[in-house]
């Protein structure tokens, strides 16, 4: 089958040859040099990612099954660890928090970045329009957590404003209570995180080729079926990285909660990212804190393979 | 055809204003009167010291030293570890090597890791080995850090590129790396482009790594000595931080306006 796929491929590339292909082609008529293996090409990349990560991954995999808290030597208690963290019994409402934070982040900084770049394309202004949104992101951390608490603060300035055009009903402790502190912590998320997959899916919008997409106006498509039919099927490689670092990024939560809540009041904002700092760092509870690096590792592989997987496949054939 | 674009230039400015509201809050705060501040943030403008409280910003937080690394951290960084990623994603895509998913798992593999994870073993490990508080040890970890994301973009708008493209320049006697260099590097420019701007946009406002990682002012990167020194001086108000990590934030906001024009640019003119 796939021989069959590679021999037309080959067929239709004799006919199909850039000009400029051709004609390098009667100049230097050389065999295919023999070079660099194909496998050399990945040596850089490997050695930085290998150098950083088979010590910390060990590393945690052995404390995990430690009762290691720092200062005494550290003694082997098995699963110990992770019998412990099965029956936290914040563990259902940490989980939901990472549930609500990923579900959250493919539904709106994915959602309204892809409608922002969809609709800032070709208009005039666009650079403009895509500098607004990025603004954010080129803030830092520090700036934009310290910019959210205190809009969200009850004493705050979204309630402030709110008692300024009359809704004082609507007036809320934002970061007190379960579950508007998460939401209101994916807000400011998805005001910091936004620009990003505008400007990813511009790079894919760009990439669609013009004459596609002068055919089908020419046919006669309005925009909605020139969205459907001709650009988003093309975005299909962009949208994989998208959706792909969205996934990882969101279960692995941790920045804004914990400049924003702390992971508080009494837990009720806590990701597992921030589960697992709180133990490690706060607690020195070094051993405990690993096992659940251990299980988030985990949960982020297993979510990360079987999203992409599919994709990879098919590729796989290219 | 106008009835569209007046339509989204209407939606578009209503998502702008809702985006530009907080920013107009940073600058309103970061600008007040540093005298007559009091704890919280306000709508209103009490003050308007830009020029003051950037001098203060500036001279207090000593941000030159953090500055200078920073560009170091963030062009070598980002640089580095487009370029690395580059190279792995070509390889994936244009010479179908075996193992192609082991291959993509294992460098895609610190995108999987909580990064909090990594900071001990890493002081440990840097300790062990004199990497600690080295320029070259942080931008390891930025460039190691940095790889997956970029090799994911390039790798699928890569994979966008046409295979006929590939197999006539091999059939024409091109080596992997002319293939590389002569085909891939210029068609993947815009993804290329957006993977620095954004790879250099996280190194330089990391801030834990840099904290972790490095003690002294001249190796120490700028979003860590500015967090190090608001807490060191308590006495340092709110709009002060805020103007000093703006200022810290102008470099990158100047690399994207720029920037943009180019990849956006760039890709015309290619494709």
């Amino acid at each position: 089958m796939s021989n069959k796929v590679e021999q037309s491929n080959r067929l239709r590339t004799k006919s199909s040859q850039p000009i400029w292909l051709r004609m390098k082609r009667s100049n230097t008529n050389q065999k295919r040099k023999a070079g660099v293996s194909t496998y050399f090409f990945f040596i850089p990349a490997i050695i930085c990612v290998l150098a950083i990560l088979v010590y910390p991954i060990g590393k945690t995999l052995y404390l995990s099954v430690t009762d290691s808290e720092g200062l005494l030597a550290p003694n082997f208690i098995g699963l110990k660890n992770y019998q412990n963290f099965l029956v936290d019994p914040v563990l259902r409402a940490t989980l939901t928090n990472v549930l609500i934070w990923t579900v959250a982040t493919l539904v709106l900084p994915v959602f309204i970045g892809l409608v922002i770049a969809t609709m800032v394309s070709g208009v005039t202004g666009s650079a403009v329009y895509r500098m607004i949104f990025l603004l954010p992101y080129v803030l830092s951390g520090v700036a934009v957590g310290a910019l959210w608490f205190n809009i969200f603060e009850t004493e705050g300035l979204l309630n402030k404003f709110l008692v300024s055009v009359g809704l004082e009903n609507f007036v809320n402790s934002w970061l007190l209570y379960y579950p508007q502190n998460t939401i209101s912590m994916i807000i400011a998320a998805t005001w910091a995180g936004t620009g990003l997959v505008v400007v990813l899916f511009t790079v894919g919008i760009q990439n669609v080729p013009l004459h596609t997409v002068e055919a089908a106006t020419i046919d006669g498509a309005n925009s909605w079926v020139l969205f459907w039919k001709i650009i988003w099927p093309q975005l299909r490689y962009i949208r994989a990285v998208v959706i792909g670092t969205a996934l990882a990024n969101s279960l692995r939560t941790f920045d804004i909660v914990w400049v924003m809540t702390g992971g508080g009041p009494s837990r009720s904002s806590e990701t597992l990212a921030v589960t697992m700092y709180r133990e490690a760092f706060l607690l020195n509870r070094y051993g405990y804190g690993s096992a659940i690096a251990v299980f988030l590792m985990l949960l982020v592989v297993t979510v990360s393979v079987v999203s992409l997987r599919g994709g990879l496949k098919k590729e796989a054939t290219l | 055809m106008k009835k569209d674009s007046v339509l989204k230039h209407s939606v578009l400015i209503v998502l702008s204003l809702i985006w530009l509201s907080p920013i107009y809050l940073l600058i309103v705060n970061a600008f007040a009167n540093v005298e007559t501040w009091e704890a919280n943030f306000d709508w209103s403008i009490k003050g308007w010291n830009p020029v003051e409280n950037f001098q203060k910003a500036w001279t207090v937080a000593d941000l030159a030293p953090g500055l200078k690394s920073n560009f170091f951290y963030g062009i070598m960084g980002a640089g580095l570890s487009v370029f690395f990623a580059s190279l792995a994603a070509f390889s994936i895509v244009a010479l179908n090597p075996k193992n192609k998913s082991l291959w993509f798992w294992v460098i895609y593999a610190v995108n999987l890791v909580p990064y909090q994870m990594l900071l001990l073993p890493l002081f440990e490990s840097f300790a062990a080995t004199g990497l600690y508080d080295t320029r070259w040890g942080l931008l390891l970890v930025y460039v190691a850090i940095a790889i997956p994301f970029a090799f994911f973009l390039s790798r699928n708008h890569m994979l966008s590129i046409s295979k006929e493209v590939v197999e006539a320049s091999q059939l024409d006697g091109a080596s992997k790396m002319q293939t590389y260099f002569k085909i891939f590097l210029p068609l993947s420019w815009s993804a290329l482009g957006a993977a620095f701007l954004f790879q250099f946009t996280w190194i330089w406002n990391d801030l834990v790594f840099g904290l972790t990682l490095t003690t002294s002012a001249e190796i120490r990167p700028l979003m860590s000595t500015i967090s190090t020194l608001v807490g060191q001086y308590q006495n340092i108000k709110m709009p002060i931080v805020l103007c000093a990590t703006l200022i810290a934030s102008l470099p990158t906001a100047f690399l994207y306006i720029v920037g943009q024009r180019l990849f956006v640019a760039g890709l015309k003119a290619g494709s």
